[in-house]
C-alpha cells in the first residue's frame, strides 16, 4: 500500500506492507508498519522526522498529554486503503537491503494521535 | 479523545554563557525553607575543573510556557564517572543569608531606638548580607512596631546567621520569607486555610500518578496559648484564643480544652506584636482539619508559594477546597517530559462540606 508521512515542508513516500505490520491499543494507538523503501532518498528524508525523545502523560481523569522532548513531533500519516491521521514517528529501522536500486525494507513505529486508523 | 501535544524546552545560562549538553533539570521552591534549589544535569562541566564556583545560573524551561524557572548561583558540582555526567547544584541568593552572621553583638535599641515594623527588621537583616537584593514592597508585614518594650530580645547575637534572625522575626509574626523562581524575595502570611479567590485550579484532568492527600485531626486544637517575652518569674506576656470544633467542642471550657502552646520572646504587648492577636492566628492554624497534599501534574504554569490553589479532585483525592501552595517543584528531561509537583497545605472545611466526610 502506498503511504506518505508529512511534516511540512518534507514528505516521505514509501510502501506499507500488510505482512509484518501490526496495530496495538494503549493510551495511544501504536501502528507498526513494515515498510518497503524503493527510493534510496526516502530513508534520509524520514530520519529527521523521527521523534526520539517524548513522554506520554496519562492524567488520572482526562486524555493524554504528549511532551515532545527531542524531534519534530506530529506529522500527517496516510496509508492508502487503510487510513489517515496525525501521528508521531517514534522508531524507524531497516534490516534488509535488496539487490538493486538501493531498495530497502524495515519497519516504522507510529503513535497515532488522531485519525481513522 | 483530545490529545494535547506540547514541545518541551530547557535552556540555561551559566556565568552569562549558554550552557550546552543539558540532559535534564529540576528545581524546587519551598516557602518553609526560604530559597530555591535547582539541579541541572549536563554531560560535561563547562570551563576549568575548579572554575565557575558561585557563578550565576539561570534556567528557562517549560512545555509551552517557557519562562525563567530558576535564578541563583552554583554552589556545588557533582560529577559522576560512568556514565559521564555532572550535576550542577545551585541555590537562590537568599541562601547567602544562612552563611552570614555578625562577628559582634548588634544591639537593637542602638539601631532602632523607636522600634521598627517586622518587615523593616527583616529588610535590615537582609541588608547585612552581601549579594542579596530585595524590593521592600515585596516584604509584607504585621505592621506592629516591634522592639519598644523588650528591645533586648531583638539583639542580634554574634554568630547567629541572618537567616536564623529573620526566622525568629517570622516565627513571632507567623510570616514566611522566601525567594521565588525569578529571584524575588517575598514575605507572606500563610496560616489557617486560604479563603481568597484561588489563583488557579487543579482538577483530575491535570493529576498524574502518585498524587496523595492526607486529612487528619490528630493535630486539631480548639485553644491557643501564646507566651511572649518574660520580664521575670511571674511576669510574662501572654495571650489566649478559644475556638470550637465538632470533634473537640468548645475550647473555652476547661474540660474540653485542647491547647496549642506557642512561644516567642519577640512577642510583646502593643505597640509590638500582640500576643492575643498571635493566639487568634495560631488558633486559625490549628482549629481545623489538617490537609496536606502532594500533587504531580503536567501543568507548566507560572506558580509560586503563597498562591491559593483550588484543588478540585473530589472523587480521587476527596477534596474540593482552596489550599495554600507551599511547595512548587518541577522537573524536565528526556524521560519524563515536563512534570510539576504541587505541595499544598490548608484545611478547615466543616466535615459535611468534605466529599466522603460528614
Amino acid at each position: 500500500m502506498a503511504a506518505t508521512f508529512t511534516i511540512t515542508p518534507n514528505t516521505a513516500t514509501f510502501h506499507a506492507l500488510i505482512q509484518g505490520s501490526s496495530q496495538a491499543t494503549g493510551d495511544l494507538q501504536r501502528l507498526t508498519l513494515a515498510v518497503y523503501l524503493d527510493d534510496p532518498l526516502t530513508w534520509p528524508t524520514l530520519l529527521p522526522m523521527v521523534t526520539t525523545k517524548y513522554h506520554v502523560h496519562s492524567p488520572v481523569g482526562a486524555d493524554v498529554v504528549i511532551d515532545i522532548v527531542r524531534g519534530p513531533g506530529v506529522g500527517t500519516l496516510t496509508v492508502d486503503a487503510f487510513g489517515t491521521g496525525l501521528a508521531l514517528l517514534v522508531d524507524l529501522r531497516r534490516d534488509r537491503w535488496l539487490p538493486t536500486g538501493g531498495r530497502t525494507m524495515g519497519s516504522a513505529d507510529f503513535l497515532v494521535t488522531s485519525g481513522t486508523f | 479523545m483530545a490529545i494535547t501535544i506540547r514541545n518541551v524546552s530547557l535552556s540555561a545560562t551559566l556565568a552569562g554563557e549558554p550552557l550546552e549538553n543539558i540532559i535534564s533539570a529540576r528545581g524546587e521552591i519551598v516557602a518553609d525553607s526560604g530559597w530555591q534549589n535547582c539541579s541541572v544535569y549536563v554531560t560535561e562541566k563547562p570551563g576549568e575543573a575548579a572554575g565557575l564556583q558561585e557563578a550565576p545560573l539561570t534556567v528557562t524551561a517549560g512545555a509551552g510556557n517557557n519562562i525563567v524557572r530558576f535564578t541563583g548561583v552554583v554552589r556545588r558540582y557533582r560529577p559522576s564517572a560512568f556514565p559521564k555526567g555532572v550535576e550542577i547544584q545551585a541555590q537562590g541568593y537568599l541562601a547567602y543569608a544562612d552563611e552570614w552572621a555578625p562577628s559582634e553583638d548588634i544591639f537593637f535599641d542602638e539601631e532602632f531606638p523607636a522600634g521598627a515594623h517586622d518587615e523593616a527588621i527583616v529588610a535590615w537583616a537582609l541588608d547585612h548580607v552581601p549579594n542579596v537584593t530585595y524590593n521592600a514592597a515585596d516584604l509584607e508585614g504585621w505592621g506592629a512596631v516591634m522592639g519598644t518594650i523588650a528591645p533586648e530580645a531583638f539583639d542580634w547575637k554574634a554568630g547567629m546567621s541572618a537567616w536564623s534572625y529573620i526566622k525568629q522575626i517570622d516565627r513571632a509574626t507567623l510570616f514566611r520569607t522566601f525567594q521565588t523562581a525569578d529571584g524575588t524575595i517575598r514575605r507572606s502570611l500563610m496560616v489557617g486555610h486560604p479563603n481568597d479567590t484561588p489563583d488557579f485550579t487543579i482538577t483530575d484532568a491535570h493529576v498524574l500518578d502518585g498524587a496523595t492527600l492526607t486529612r487528619d485531626t490528630q493535630r486539631t486544637r480548639n485553644y491557643a496559648h501564646v507566651l511572649g517575652y518574660s520580664f521575670g518569674p511571674d511576669d510574662q506576656v501572654e495571650g489566649t484564643a478559644a475556638g470550637s470544633n465538632p470533634i473537640q467542642g468548645p475550647g473555652d471550657v476547661e474540660a474540653t480544652r485542647h491547647a496549642e502552646e506557642f512561644s516567642s520572646n519577640l512577642i510583646e504587648d502593643p505597640p509590638g506584636v500582640d500576643a492575643g492577636l498571635v493566639a487568634t492566628w495560631v488558633l486559625s492554624d490549628v482549629n481545623k482539619q489538617f490537609v496536606e497534599a502532594s500533587v504531580p501534574t503536567w501543568l507548566d504554569g507560572t506558580h509560586e508559594p503563597g498562591m491559593t490553589v483550588f484543588l478540585a479532585c473530589a472523587e480521587r483525592l476527596l477534596t474540593n477546597e482552596p489550599l495554600w501552595l507551599a511547595r512548587y517543584a518541577w522537573e524536565v528531561g528526556e524521560d519524563g517530559g515536563w512534570i510539576a509537583t504541587y505541595g499544598l497545605t490548608g484545611g478547615g472545611l466543616a466535615p459535611e462540606d468534605i466529599p466522603g466526610g460528614g
